[in-house]
């Protein structure tokens, strides 16, 4: 039984990650599955964020380990990188543990059916398990790395590794049934759902840009005060400590580690199983409103559909999160650059070439900001099983996608103007770049609509059970994000080219004015082709 | 009403609908029937102009829904069998969507929506997210839907599935109103009994292929309609 849940679990997982069917063949008759192509494509961009972050933590490891090795504390490197991992983890994992266990669609068909909750459970944190072994390595490995490199190779070192590896993912996974099974609670009992998400999403990436942005300062200060942080942890926090003398190869550490991970997680995993039928069958949602008729008001079929992606797009948090990262941080910049950039101005305008750079630059930041935002990209997909009611409205596909766009504009469109004009008020330029930068946040921002757009309706994916598949892993997503990405590095290297070898008086604004027309043509050509090739695509869909 | 003339739809090398003709007048309550794959919804699907198809041609009240969809989708609604709502809004915006999107007056769209939720017993639950919403809820929020723009043309995959006895009997008595003032109905079902008494006329398909139609004494006689099918199934086997 556990094999045959094991394996639906697996099934599950990869068909989420490779947008096939969890059951071989499967899906609507006439679909097409992701291509290997495609499937390359996507196993390629996650070695490439494997490699990346391994990098990141190889470093960081190493910064470590230079200073607490020659001071004999060189457990208390370990100490730090397991918490990091164990950190890790449990991001990676927590709201995959709520949506897994306790909000997951085959709860009801598993327990009615003769399987006892324990192996239910089990199979469900096995697949959390593995996942959590995964983010774990990504810093594990490279630290391990980093120690062996210094300090040599030994066989104390090898098992500890390889213990450590097995063991630490069961205290992050620990944890995230913890945190899941509060999310699992107070997510029964909350009314606005999605935006509570949001905020505490947006508080998390926020958390997450200010800890990076400080990570420098913040390792020399554990490398200033490493003896002192030793000291404490062995005294107040002697797991931690215990967990990293077994990573050195201490036996009597490993054993007192692996002892209160196995008593932590027993323990969780015991209130998890006399928990789980009550969280798993509960009614979900807040008190029910009574209905109060309120004055009816006409509106076009436009405003009408705009407003059904309006509903779509705040009831989903994936799809605000994923899709609208961009706009977050254009507010963000706006704001600051409101208040402080006269500030930033008069210090930039010290350097050499500033005043040339000046506009460039910032040209550059408004489209890179507004090619964070991939609203269109997954908008087709996210139709999903309702594609048939658009099909069944008297409602053209260009009406549908022209929608899709609108949505887009105002929430990247716009904030992108505001910012661009907030900049070119606040920056010294000429005429010339204070038109063509607001200008450039307008054409951008369409461009990167029609292009999602585009490649949505050329790679659509309807047969998803998780809104989460098509907004974080269609293929038209990871598309638009590559493509636009290209799009600003390109541009950016081909002026640093042209700088080297032309030398012209208004270089700055003459290259931003090329790049305005090139873009304003692939916008056009792009709008022509949703026009003529994309409806019909559209309406071949169904 | 709605004119099929030789519709021929394949999903890949399999023909799921062949060579198909059907008339509904005004007036008319229309069934369809055939088993499970026989390439019912398929038709449904292709007259509301939600499918496309390879041959034939489909007029809607004389207009082909190949060439003008948009005009043709304005004078029908249509009905799913699987009732799949924006679960995102609540019935109440769900409804007004539908009415904005048909050009429905405030006016108009108070006074129905008020008449068809107090008939299928809605009314309190409107303000609720669809996807609270139970099958047999999301069924009556789709029938309510359908008849907000008053459509000429009414065309419903299985409705009766998931409804509760009261509401089955309420949309058999708006079938036959809608008829009476001039509407058609076009509608599948497996329930035979139903068909049997609420058709004035039936179609039976199999394998894509009409094998009987007109009017319910014309199909099956001084026999039950049950029997009727089921020796047609045979007999062709």
């Amino acid at each position: 039984m556990i094999k045959t849940l094991l394996k639906k679990q697996l099934a599950e997982l990869f068909a989420s990650m490779f947008n096939r069917s969890a059951f071989g063949k499967g899906g609507k008759k006439g679909k097409k599955k992701r291509g290997k192509g495609a499937a390359a494509l996507y196993i390629f961009l996650i070695l490439y964020v494997c490699i990346v972050l391994g990098a990141m933590f190889y470093i960081f490891a190493e910064m470590l380990f230079d200073a607490f090795i020659p001071a004999g504390i060189s457990w208390l490197g370990f100490s730090l990188m397991g918490i990091a991992a164990t950190g890790l983890g449990v991001i990676g994992t927590v709201f995959l543990t709520n949506s897994m266990l306790y909000n997951a669609k085959d709860n009801d068909l598993l327990l009615s059916m003769p399987i006892k909750p324990w192996q239910i459970i089990f199979s469900r944190v096995f697949t959390l398990y593995i996942m959590d072994l995964l983010y774990e390595a990504l810093v594990l490995v490279p630290c391990f790395a980093a120690y062996i490199i210094r300090c040599g190779i030994s066989f104390g070192v090898m098992l500890s590794g390889v213990f450590m590896l097995l063991v630490l993912p069961l205290l992050s996974l620990a944890l995230s049934l913890v945190l899941g099974f509060l999310v699992a609670i107070a997510s029964g009992r909350m009314k606005n759902k999605s935006l509570i998400t949001v905020i505490v999403s947006v508080v998390f990436i926020a958390l997450y840009f200010y800890v990076v942005a400080e990570l420098q300062n913040y390792i020399a200060l554990l490398v200033a005060n490493g003896a002192l942080i030793a000291k404490n942890i062995k005294a107040f926090a002697y797991p931690v400590y215990a967990m990293g003398m077994a990573c050195t190869g201490d036996i009597l550490g490993l054993l007192v580690f692996l002892a209160v991970v196995l008593a932590l997680f027993a323990l969780v995993y015991y209130v998890l199983t006399k928990s789980f039928l009550k969280l798993a069958t509960a009614k979900r949602g807040a008190k029910k409103a009574v209905y109060r008729e309120k004055s009816y008001r006409m509106g076009s079929a436009m405003s009408a559909l705009l407003k059904k992606e309006f509903l779509h797009f705040w009831s989903s948090p994936t799809y605000m999160l994923n899709s609208s990262v961009g706009s977050i941080f254009i507010i963000i910049a706006a704001v600051f650059v409101f208040f402080k950039g006269g500030d930033l101005a008069q210090s930039l305008l010290v350097l050499q070439g500033a005043e040339e750079l000046i506009p460039l630059i910032i040209c550059a930041l408004v489209c890179a900001m507004a090619s964070m935002n991939i609203i269109t990209a997954p908008s087709v997909s996210l139709e999903g099983r309702n594609l048939w009611l658009l099909r069944s409205l008297p409602v053209s596909a260009w009406e549908v996608l022209k929608s899709k766009i609108a949505l887009h504009m105002i929430l990247s469109g716009i904030p992108s103007f505001i910012f661009a004009v907030v900049c070119v008020s606040v920056f010294p330029m000429d005429a010339a770049a204070m038109t063509i930068i607001p200008m450039m946040a307008i054409i951008s921002n369409l461009m990167f609509a029609f292009m999602g757009l585009a490649f949505n309706l050329k790679h659509p994916s309807f047969d998803w059970t998780n809104e989460a598949v098509p907004v974080k892993q269609g293929l038209s997503v990871i598309l638009s994000m590559l493509t636009s990405t290209g799009i600003i590095i390109f541009f950016a290297i081909v002026y640093v080219i042209l700088s080297i070898n032309v030398h012209l008086p208004i270089m700055g604004t003459l290259y931003m004015l090329c790049v305005m027309l090139v873009c304003a043509v692939a916008t056009f050509v792009l709008y022509i082709w949703l026009q003529k090739r994309g409806t019909k695509i559209f309406d071949s869909l169904y | 009403m709605l004119k099929i003339k030789n519709l021929t739809k394949s999903y890949g090398d399999k023909k799921a609908v062949d060579g198909l003709s059907l008339h509904i007048e005004k007036g008319e309550i229309y069934g369809f029937i055939g088993h499970n794959g026989a390439g019912k919804t398929t038709t449904l699907k292709a007259a509301t102009g939600i499918l496309g198809f390879d041959a034939g041609e489909i007029f809607v009240d004389g207009v082909s829904i190949r060439e003008k969809p948009t005009e043709c989708k304005q004078k029908i609604a249509y009905i799913p069998d699987n009732p799949d709502l924006y679960d995102f809004m609540t019935g109440i915006k769900y409804l007004n969507f539908i009415a904005d999107i048909f050009g429905v007056s405030a006016g108009l769209r108070g006074e129905r929506i008020r008449k068809y939720a107090a008939m299928f017993e809605l009314t309190q639950s409107l303000g609720q997210p669809i996807g609270s919403y139970s099958h047999g809820m999301k069924q009556k929020l789709a029938i309510i839907s359908a008849l907000i723009h008053a459509p000429k043309l009414i065309i419903m995959d299985e409705p009766f599935v998931g409804l509760d006895p009261k509401a089955a009997h309420c949309l058999k008595e708006l079938m036959r109103e809608i008829c009476r003032e001039g509407g058609a109905i076009f509608f599948s079902t497996h329930v035979l009994e139903v068909a049997e008494k609420l058709c004035d006329k039936v179609a039976i398909i199999k394998g894509g292929k009409l094998i009987k139609s007109g009017t319910m004494e014309e199909v099956k006689g001084d026999a039950s309609l049950e029997k009727v099918f089921l020796e047609l199934e045979e007999y062709d086997d």
